[in-house]
């Protein structure tokens, strides 16, 4: 290692040592909640309001379902010794925690084990949709410090994970069944954040920072998936923002936008923004990537009859970045109708706040916790920004679960349409 | 007929000038048959032989004179005959020696059966009930082959399933795979070390413990009937009559290992932990990072990922056997065989990785794997036999036997990774360790009784246990961040972790307590002979297979709440050292692998009784009867070791087969038989196939056993020419077919899931033909079959649907993409998925199978020398789950040589395998994509994709070996 790389990486350990102790979780929670003490095992029916302690899994019976009031506060007391018994939301039949925008339901740890630090413990399980689970709605959830390793199994007829391999965060594995993932917030995920293995899915509309420690994908669709990603704001996932593969899958992806994706994963040429592979086909329309470590990517395999790539926006800083807008190993050119930077720079789409005060080394290394969280930075689109206008809205969206319509696209590039309809974070 | 058996003081050799010759055969008086080794002498000179192969013998440089001519044999009465000799003579003699009946006098001398003989192996070929096969221990002896698994490939029908760096570890009998064959100690049967298999390896048994290695290619009703390929029963060292003393050493070298650039990569076996730690209760993840790395190092030492390049030791072997009968009477006999193998092998392997899903069909290339696998492999086998009669009615035997072969096997990969285009996107390296432990031990008491009026009982108590440890099997991955690493800097390269390091513990074991009985009565009527026999037997057997999978994930932040991120611990240097020192891992899953499908334990209780009766006289010999075999099996999944979890899941089944048979031998004359034979026959569901735990892969597709599995059931009909001309010399000509109802395969919901089922049927067909001819000095062995056998099974199919193929949707056997097309979740012009039925031959099937051996022998100068030839045909080895897309084995020849040189009692030995470092390679019949032809070893991609080739070197070893008796 050349001594200015070291350099660069001891003031980067630097900003990062900085910025790293105030940010503890400050957010939602409601004080006025009520402490209502610890549960654990079959839940049925309506989780009233209130803090809780989960100190086992929660478990949702087949044919039963669990609503969770909104403004709820899970902490999930996973054992410190063994996180294969870290608690998890088991749903085998259907989990509604809707909140509000202004009371939301959160998911997380104790005090204690949060901090950037433990961005990547995999603290507690996740949800968990076993097969024969039917529904799942995450509306305004904040989700945090999950990707627990998998336990025995809680029904050993109905197995996502083999003992003792991380839990994603979310899965799903029904194809009959409907998963809405909305306006969430996701911070510090162990690995993938949502690995659907087939139903209906809409990720829509929402945050997500520091996720993956060193791999993972924010989403990886695969085996007949059908849905939309789009509207989400994702910051510094280890591989890939939002990954499609396999036979059936259909999903469309557009107006997302993601920032400094793909440096956890070190192998050459993985990880960067947008992968469709494997037979899986959608359109891939409006997305904005901000030094990304590759533009969005078409692999080998991927129904390409049936798979568009155009009006995407990559803009990048960096000009190793700009060489890999169409990555070498995918098989498609850039689309006719993409906005890049030319020149490192070039083309900034002029976020409201938003400036590249790192290195190419520090962004390479993946860690600085301003790659990761959206903190006070703002990535809606000053008036007369390039990106503004420039997008396709000719193509009407795949059909999204029941319980949810899918949103119309934008021509606005990435998650943040100036007339304010998109992502709320 | 003891054709070994020689006195020592006998010297050979050649004097006169100008002479004359005497020549001419000996043969048995009674049967007719050649005297192998008859001692033949002139007496009064120092000129003498042995007789031949084919019996006959030839006497050169006699000066005129007046002679004896001496031939002497043990068990048969001296031939004296005196000769008169001319000068340039040539005399002729054809000598029968006759049976010396009286030379026991009236002291009964028990001697044990005679079984390491080519001559008894010919013997019993021809009067088994079944289609049977054998070797001798003189053979093996004589063979280039050091293990079972090499030696039996060379029996006619038969090859071997290869796996990893072995030789082979289980038999293919007909092309019937390890699923339908069993395998037989002194017939009885041993359980596996093998934790996905029910048989017994045979790469674990050393060849020289065993007297006989016999194939049987049919069962009768007083054998096991798990058995539908055949059973492979390995006869064990009988004591011997008189005293023995046999000693073998040599040393031996691979010669891959001579190559300048192929290092034998070592580690430090005696640190790792041999068992399990199960849940690490001293992780804390308050702990620091060293403290931390402490326990690791505690329970997962880095010396498992710590390597050496060095030189490979060179292979030795060793064996004794020591034996004797003992008492006025030799009522009592006693063997002992050792036997240890320590050998060095090398594999280099070149793999592909395949995307075998392209909607397409064709095959598209991933990766590109070079493996340098080294592996130290110790066989070890101790074998004990002890016999007594205590009175010429009743016997009693006491069997032994222990076997372990343990391998500690590392290997370095480099992976480039091309993602289905035509460059290299990234470099990936592995290193690995593990180590593999396999016992099997069997113990057996027999009895056997004259109970008198024609009645005999034997019977035999046996218990065995065998188990397999794999401790701390350590993988390391590492990833290169950019191509120039790997390019412009050469041999020095640059590679971070920044995958997950994993550590796994497997251990399995297998008990089976048996009981044997066989009641037989025998009455003649006329000059018919007729034998009813009845039998059972009962076996309790369980077995239990424990599994901890750790994961690590390398440290992203410390202690210091500071971020060193993964780019602080590059590997410099040479990747094929090894060495984690200040790298830092977190545990991921401190208590393993809890509720891990591959934690079950298993009960099954076999019961199973027999009729059988004979009817025969000179011209016929006809056999009938029905066996019934009770399974009973029970299956518990451990989910949470050592609690009482609601999560373990139980289960049993209970099944009955009654299974007849019929075996019918018309003797043509003294030399000829005609045989032909229909029986059923069984084979059961491996364990695992049954336990009805989930296991999810990598893709996320989930494997499931199927408790609801059945037995297949083989139906099988033999016919077969057999011709013993005289000797060892033979003629057999046959052929088979077999139908299986349920033969078990994999089946696809075409969602995500696979299990086991039982399918309809399956067919083989083939035939078979042995000529085995003995010169003078000079033998040949040739044997060759071609066979032929189908079987559907189902297979995931990707396509792109469109109107004209639309009459696929309604073959789905998953019935998913009718449904699917019916919702309009999929329509014309998107790519499609369904099941559907594949026919193929079955896996290990090889069309044709071909082997010669020229054997020359010479007894004056005890010169024995053998080249053995071998062609297997091509075969499926893999059975892929995408339609079309089998892995194919490539025809392969094999070249073995081996020769000996007698010094008095010494003999002095060169043994070689593969001489032709023969590669096995594996292939797809798919072409690749246009795209990829230009990729390493792709040498007609238009119509094969070329997926492996493994290279093993050549084995060279001398040695020497001492006879005593």
């Amino acid at each position: 290692m050349k001594l200015s790389k070291l350099w660069m990486l001891l003031a980067s350990f630097l900003i990062i040592s900085l910025t790293a102790c105030n940010n503890d979780d400050d957010d939602d929670k409601d004080p006025v909640n009520e402490d209502k003490g610890s549960i654990s095992g079959e839940l049925t029916g309506t989780l009233a309001k209130g803090n809780y302690r989960v100190t086992d899994h929660i478990i949702v019976p087949e044919g039963q379902t669990l609503t969770i009031e909104p403004g709820t506060v899970l902490i999930f007391d996973g054992d410190l010794i063994g996180q294969q018994g870290a608690p998890e939301i088991a749903v085998f039949g259907q989990l509604i925690a809707e909140g509000t925008e202004t009371n939301r339901i959160v998911m997380t740890v104790d005090d204690s084990r949060k901090g950037v630090e433990n961005f990547d413990r995999g603290w507690w399980g996740g949800v968990q949709c076993y097969p024969s689970a039917t529904k799942m709605v995450l509306r305004y959830c904040d989700i945090e410090y999950t990707g627990a390793p998998a336990g025995e199994p809680i029904n050993p007829d109905q197995v996502l994970r083999n003992p003792g391999s991380t839990r994603y965060t979310i899965q799903c594995r029904n194809v009959e069944g409907d998963f809405i993932v909305e306006h969430c917030h996701f911070f510090g995920i162990n690995d993938d954040l949502w690995r659907p293995q087939g139903g209906k899915i809409s990720f829509c509309y929402n945050l997500v920072e520091f996720q993956g420690g060193t791999g993972g994908d924010c989403i990886n669709a695969k085996a007949g998936t059908v849905g939309v990603l789009a509207y989400n704001l994702i910051l510094g996932s280890a591989t890939n923002s939002l990954k499609t593969g396999g036979a059936l899958t259909n999903i469309d992806i557009y107006n997302n936008t993601t920032v400094t994706s793909g440096y956890r994963r070190q192998e050459a040429g993985r990880g960067g923004s947008i992968n469709v592979e494997d037979a899986a086909r959608g359109r891939v329309y409006n997305n904005l990537q901000v030094n990304c470590r590759f533009g969005p990517r078409m692999v080998q395999g991927l129904d390409l009859e049936n798979t568009v790539f155009d009006y995407n926006y990559n803009y990048a800083t960096f000009q190793s970045l700009i060489d890999e807008f169409s990555p070498t190993e995918g098989i498609q050119e850039l689309g006719a109708n993409d906005v890049n930077s030319a020149t490192p720079g070039d083309k900034d789409p002029m976020f409201v706040n938003y400036s590249v005060d790192y290195t190419e080394e520090v962004l390479r290394a993946g860690l600085l916790p301003k790659l990761n969280i959206k903190g006070d930075q703002d990535f809606r689109l000053k008036a007369g920004s390039p990106a503004i206008g420039v997008g396709y809205t000719g193509f009407t969206p795949v059909q999204a679960p029941n319980g949810t319509t899918s949103p119309a696209p934008s021509a606005d590039m990435g998650c943040y349409p100036t007339n304010g309809s998109g992502n709320k974070f | 007929m003891r054709f070994f058996v020689i006195s020592l003081f006998l010297i050979i050799s050649i004097s006169s000038l100008k002479s004359a010759e005497i020549f001419g055969n000996i043969k048995d008086s009674q049967s007719k048959d050649p005297m192998i080794q008859a001692v033949v002498r002139v007496d009064g000179t120092k000129i003498g032989t042995y007789s031949g192969l084919d019996g006959s013998f030839r006497l050169k440089n006699i000066k005129a004179g007046e002679y004896d001519l001496v031939v002497t044999y043990i068990g048969y009465k001296e031939y004296r005959q005196k000769i008169k000799v001319s000068d340039g003579g040539e005399t002729r003699f054809n000598i029968l020696l006759e049976e010396d009946a009286t030379s026991t006098d009236n002291v009964m001398v028990f001697a044990s059966k005679e079984l390491q003989t080519e001559e008894s192996a010919r013997m019993s070929e021809k009067n088994n009930l079944t289609t049977s096969n054998i070797v001798s221990s003189k053979v093996i002896e004589v063979s280039p082959d050091i293990t079972v698994s090499t030696l039996i490939q060379k029996m006619s029908g038969i090859s071997i399933e290869e796996e990893g760096s072995n030789d082979g570890s289980y038999a293919i009998i007909r092309g019937m795979d390890k699923r339908y064959n069993n395998t037989l100690i002194n017939g009885v049967k041993v359980p596996s070390p093998d934790a996905r298999n029910r048989f017994v390896p045979l790469d674990i048994f050393p060849a020289d413990i065993i007297d006989r290695l016999e194939v049987h290619k049919s069962v009768t009703p007083d054998m096991e009937a798990d058995a539908i390929g055949g059973t492979v029963n390995l006869i064990m060292k009988n004591a011997p009559d008189n005293f023995l003393l046999k000693t073998n050493a040599a040393i031996g070298y691979n010669d891959m290992f001579l190559q300048n650039d192929r290092s034998f990569l070592s580690f430090n076996t005696d640190v790792q932990q041999q068992n399990s730690p199960g849940r690490i209760d001293e992780w804390r993840d308050n702990l620091s990072k060293e403290e931390k790395q402490g326990v690791i190092q505690k329970y997962f030492p880095t010396e498992a990922l710590t390597f050496q390049q060095r030189t490979a030791l060179p292979n030795a072997i060793l064996g004794l056997t020591i034996g004797d009968r003992f008492g006025k009477q030799k009522q009592f006999g006693a063997v002992l065989a050792l036997s240890y193998q320590g050998i060095s092998r090398g594999q280099n392997q070149f793999s592909t990785i395949i995307d075998q899903r392209q909607e397409t069909g064709l095959a598209s290339i991933d990766n590109v794997l070079n493996r340098e696998n080294s592996m130290f492999e110790q066989r070890t086998a101790v074998h004990t036999k002890l016999d007594y009669y205590f009175n010429p009615k009743h016997r009693i035997s006491m069997y032994n036997a222990y076997m372990r072969l343990a391998q500690d096997e590392s290997w370095y990969l480099e992976d480039s990774n091309y993602w289905h285009r035509d460059f290299v996107r990234a470099v990936y390296y592995e290193l690995f360790s593990q180590q593999i432990n396999q016992n099997v031990y069997n113990s057996t008491l027999k009895g056997d009784h004259d109970l008198g009026r024609n009645f005999f009982l034997d019977w035999s108590g046996a218990f065995s246990f065998a188990n397999r440890n794999q401790p701390d099997r350590a993988t390391l991955n590492l990833t290169t961040p950019d191509m120039s690493d790997v390019n412009e800097n050469g041999d020095i390269r640059v590679a971070y972790m920044d995958r997950p390091m994993f550590r796994e513990f497997y251990y399995n074991y297998d008990r089976d307590f048996a009981l044997y009985s066989n009641l037989k009565h025998i009455s003649h009527i006329g000059d018919l002979k007729f034998e009813n026999k009845i039998g059972n037997l009962v076996r309790y057997k369980d077995r239990e297979t424990v599994f901890d999978k750790y994961e690590f994930r390398p440290y992203l932040n410390n202690a210091n709440n500071d971020y060193p991120n993964n780019t602080d611990y590059p590997y410099v240097g040479d990747i094929r050292d090894g060495d984690l020192s200040g790298s830092y891992f977190r545990l991921m899953n401190n208590a393993g692998s809890i509720g891990d499908p591959n934690n079950y334990m298993i009960t099954e209780i076999v019961t199973a009784g027999y009729y059988q009766g004979t009817l025969s006289n000179k011209k016929f010999e006809l056999t009938a009867g029905l066996r019934a075999e009770y399974t009973d099996l029970a299956f518990e999944t451990d989910a949470y070791r050592g609690s009482t979890s609601s999560t373990v899941t139980k289960g049993d089944r209970q099944y009955l087969n009654i299974l007849p048979g019929i075996f019918f031998k018309y003797k043509l004359n003294k030399k000829t038989n005609i045989r032909t034979s229909y029986n059923q026959a069984i084979a059961r569901p491996s364990f695992y196939e049954f336990v009805p735990a989930i296991e999810i892969n990598s893709d996320g597709e989930q494997f499931k056993g199927n408790p609801g599995l059945v037995n297949s059931v083989g139906n099988n009909f033999d016919l077969r020419y057999e011709f013993f001309p005289s000797g060892v010399d033979k003629i057999f000509a046959g052929l088979f077919y077999k139908h299986i109802t349920n033969p078990i395969e994999r089946t696809y919901d075409g969602y995500q899931s696979f299990t086991f089922a039982n399918f309809e049927e399956a067919t083989n067909f083939g035939v078979e033909a042995e000529y085995t001819k003995y010169f003078r000095k000079l033998g040949v062995r040739f044997n060759y079959s071609y066979t032929k056998s189908s079987i559907e099974s189902e297979k995931i199919y990707r396509f792109r649907l469109t109107e004209e193929n639309q009459n696929l949707i309604d073959q789905d056997l998953s019935g998913n993409l009718r449904k699917r097309f019916d919702e309009g979740a999929i329509g014309f012009g998107d790519i499609a998925e369904l099941v559907r039925l594949e026919e193929r031959p079955l896996q290990g099937q090889t069309d044709h199978i071909l082997n010669l051996s020229l054997l020359y022998k010479d007894v004056n100068n005890g010169i024995d020398a053998q080249i053995d030839f071998n062609y297997t045909g091509e075969r499926v080895v893999f059975v892929a789950r995408e339609y079309q897309f089998d892995w194919w084995q490539r025809p392969q020849i094999n070249l073995d040589f081996s020769a000996e040189k007698k010094i008095n009692g010494l003999t002095i030995y060169f043994k070689s395998r593969n001489l032709l470092n023969t590669p096995r390679e594996f292939y797809l019949k798919r072409p690749l994509r246009t795209e990829q032809y230009s990729l390493p070893e792709q040498e007609d991609p238009e119509n094969f994709t070329f997926v492996r080739r493994n290279l093993f070197g050549r084995n060279y070893q001398i040695g020497i070996k001492y006879l005593f008796n």
